[in-house]
C-alpha cells in the first residue's frame, strides 16, 4: 500500500469519527465501562490465586500420629504423592516446646503435667487447590490420629476465587457480546452516512479491503481509547486500593509491582482495540457482502 | 476489449436472449422505453448483477465467472456514468475525481498528473474547486464523465447521462461521450432522448422488454417501437 493510500484511509476514518462524534463518544464510553469491569474481575481473580498461593506456602497441613505409628513411614508416603511439596517431621517434644513458645510459658513448667501432644507431620502442597484432597489421603493412612489444616479460610477463597473466575467468565462473556454490538452500530451509521461514498469506491473498483479500511480503524479507535480509558481508571483505583490496604489492612497482600501494571494496562488497552475492531469488521462484512 | 457476448439473464426476466458483440473502440446507444432493460444490461457488464443464463465477456473476460474478490479490478477497466452523476457533495470537482484514484490507492504523484488530464478532457479545467451544486447539470455530468476517466479504463458506460440535463446541453454531453469514443475507448449510451440518438448517426441497439428487437450497425434511427 503507497503512503497516499494509508492517508487517505486515515483521514476518512477521521471524517468518521467527527460526524459520528456524540454516538463514537458513547461508543467509548461504553467500551470502557466494559474492559474495567472485564479488567476488575481479571485483577480479582488473579489476586485471590495470588492470595491462595500465599496461604499454600505458608499454610501446612498438620498431620498428628498416633503413639505407636511409624512416623518414618509415614512420612514416606506422604511424601510419595506428588502433589506434596514438602513433609517435616516434628517430634512429640519439639512440638510442645513450639507450643510453650507460642503460648509463651517456660517448657519446663510444661514438663510437670506431661505431653499430650503427639508426633506430628507438617505436610505443604504444591497447589493449594489439592489441599483437601491431600488432607483426606493423609486421615486415611493407617497410625494417622487427626489431620488438621485451616479448612475454612482455605476453602474459602479457593471457593472465592473459583466463583470469580466463572461469573468473570459469563460476565465477562456478555459485556464483550454487548460493547460489540454497540460498537458494530457505531460502524452501521457511518456506513450508512456513507453509503454513498462506499457505493462509488465499489463502482469505481475500490477493493473490499480498502472500503473496509477506514471501518475497521474506526472500531479500533473506539476500542483502543475506551482500553485506554479503562486502564487509566482501574490503575489508578489499583493503586489506591493498594495503598488502603498496606495502611489499614496489612494482612491482605495484593500483587502490586510496576511490570505487573504495565502488563495489565496493556492487557486492557489490547483487549479494547480486539473488541472494537471485531465489532467493525463484523458491521463491514454484513454490509459489504450484502451489496 | 474483445467484445460482449450476452445471452439473457434474469430477476423478474429483465433481459432474454441476448445476444451482443461491441467492438473495442466503437460507440453505441442502447435504446429503449423504461424498463425495457437498458439499466440492466449495462448492469451486467460491470457486473452488478450476474446473468443468470448466459455468458457477459468483457476485454475477454467471463465477468459471470470472475470471483468476487476480482469484480473490483473488472471496474477499474469499466468506467460508468449515471443519470443522477453520483457526485460527493462535500467533495470539490477536483476532489471527486480524485477520489477515484484515491480509492484504488494511487500515489499522490499520479493523482496529480491524472485529474487535470481527465478535468480538461470534459472542459471543466477551471472549474475544479467548485462544489457540485454550484455547477449546472451538465456540468456535474461532466465532472461524472471525468471520473470516471481517469483511470483510463478500456469501457465506459453511460446510463441515461442526459436525464437530468437540459436538452441544449445533452447535445455536448453526449459529442463528449462520442470523442471519448475516438480515443478508443469503447463506449455504450443508454438513453431514451430519440433527438440525440436521430442526430448522432451512430450503432443503436433497441430493447423492448429485454429483447433485441433492432441493431442498425450505422447512423440507425430511433425506432419507437
Amino acid at each position: 500500500m503507497e503512503r497516499s493510500g494509508l492517508e487517505f484511509i486515515l483521514l476518512e476514518t477521521w471524517t468518521a469519527i467527527r460526524r459520528n462524534l456524540l454516538i463514537t463518544l458513547a461508543a467509548i464510553g461504553n467500551m470502557t465501562v466494559s474492559v474495567a469491569i472485564l479488567g476488575a474481575f481479571v485483577v480479582g481473580a488473579i489476586n485471590l490465586d495470588y492470595m491462595a498461593s500465599l496461604q499454600a506456602k505458608s499454610a501446612s497441613i498438620s498431620v498428628w500420629l498416633q503413639d505407636d505409628a511409624d512416623a518414618g513411614d509415614i512420612e514416606a508416603k506422604l511424601y510419595g504423592d506428588l502433589r506434596v511439596k514438602e513433609t517435616e517431621f516434628v517430634s512429640k517434644k519439639q512440638a510442645r516446646d513450639e507450643w510453650a513458645e507460642m503460648m509463651g510459658v517456660d517448657p519446663e513448667t510444661l514438663k510437670i503435667a506431661g505431653n499430650p501432644l503427639s508426633d506430628i507431620i507438617r505436610v505443604k502442597v504444591a497447589d493449594p487447590d489439592d489441599m483437601a484432597a491431600v488432607a483426606e489421603f493423609a486421615e486415611q493412612l493407617p497410625g494417622v490420629d487427626e489431620v488438621l489444616y485451616s479448612r475454612s479460610v482455605f476453602d474459602k477463597i479457593l471457593l472465592l476465587s473459583h466463583g470469580i473466575k466463572v461469573s468473570g467468565v459469563v460476565v465477562g462473556l456478555l459485556l464483550v457480546a454487548a460493547t460489540m454490538l454497540i460498537v458494530s452500530t457505531t460502524i452501521r451509521l457511518t456506513i450508512y452516512a456513507r453509503r454513498r461514498e462506499i457505493r462509488i469506491m465499489q463502482l469505481v473498483g475500490a477493493t473490499n479491503w480498502f472500503i473496509r479500511a477506514p471501518l475497521v480503524f474506526e472500531g479500533a479507535f473506539q476500542g483502543i481509547v475506551g482500553g485506554i480509558l479503562a486502564a487509566i481508571a482501574l490503575t489508578i483505583g489499583y493503586a489506591y486500593l493498594h495503598s488502603y490496604l498496606a495502611e489499614s489492612l496489612q494482612f491482605i497482600k495484593i500483587v502490586y509491582s510496576a511490570q505487573f501494571l504495565t502488563a495489565f494496562a496493556l492487557g486492557l488497552i489490547l483487549a479494547g482495540a480486539l473488541f472494537g475492531t471485531a465489532g467493525a469488521f463484523i458491521s463491514a462484512n454484513r454490509y459489504l457482502s450484502e451489496a | 476489449m474483445e467484445g460482449v457476448g450476452l445471452v439473457y439473464p434474469d430477476g423478474t426476466r429483465a433481459l432474454r436472449s441476448i445476444d451482443l458483440h461491441i467492438e473495442r473502440g466503437e460507440f453505441s446507444f442502447l435504446v429503449g422505453a423504461s424498463g425495457s432493460g437498458k439499466s440492466s444490461l449495462l448492469a451486467l457488464i460491470y457486473r452488478e448483477f450476474v446473468p443468470t443464463e448466459g455468458r457477459v465477456i468483457v476485454a475477454g473476460q467471463d465477468v459471470a465467472a470472475l470471483p468476487r474478490r476480482m469484480v473490483p479490478y473488472l471496474r477499474r477497466q469499466v468506467g460508468v456514468v449515471f443519470q443522477d452523476f453520483r457526485l460527493l457533495p462535500d467533495k470539490t470537482v477536483w476532489e471527486n475525481v480524485g477520489f477515484a484514484l484515491d480509492v484504488l490507492g494511487t500515489g499522490r504523484k499520479e493523482k496529480h498528473h491524472k485529474v487535470p488530464i481527465s478535468l480538461e478532457l470534459v472542459g471543466l479545467a477551471d472549474k475544479s474547486d467548485a462544489f457540485p451544486h454550484q455547477l449546472s447539470g451538465g456540468e456535474q455530468q461532466r465532472v461524472s464523465i471525468a471520473r470516471a476517466l481517469v483511470n483510463a479504463p478500456p469501457v465506459l458506460l453511460a446510463d441515461e447521462p442526459t436525464g437530468n440535463v437540459d436538452p441544449d446541453v445533452s447535445w455536448d454531453i453526449v459529442q463528449l461521450l462520442a470523442n471519448i469514443a475516438e480515443r478508443d475507448t469503447t463506449v455504450v449510451v443508454g438513453t431514451h432522448d430519440k433527438y440525440i440518438v436521430d442526430r448522432m448517426r451512430k450503432r443503436v441497439v433497441n430493447l423492448v422488454q429485454g429483447t433485441v428487437v433492432r441493431d442498425a450497425k450505422q447512423g440507425g434511427s430511433y425506432d419507437g417501437t
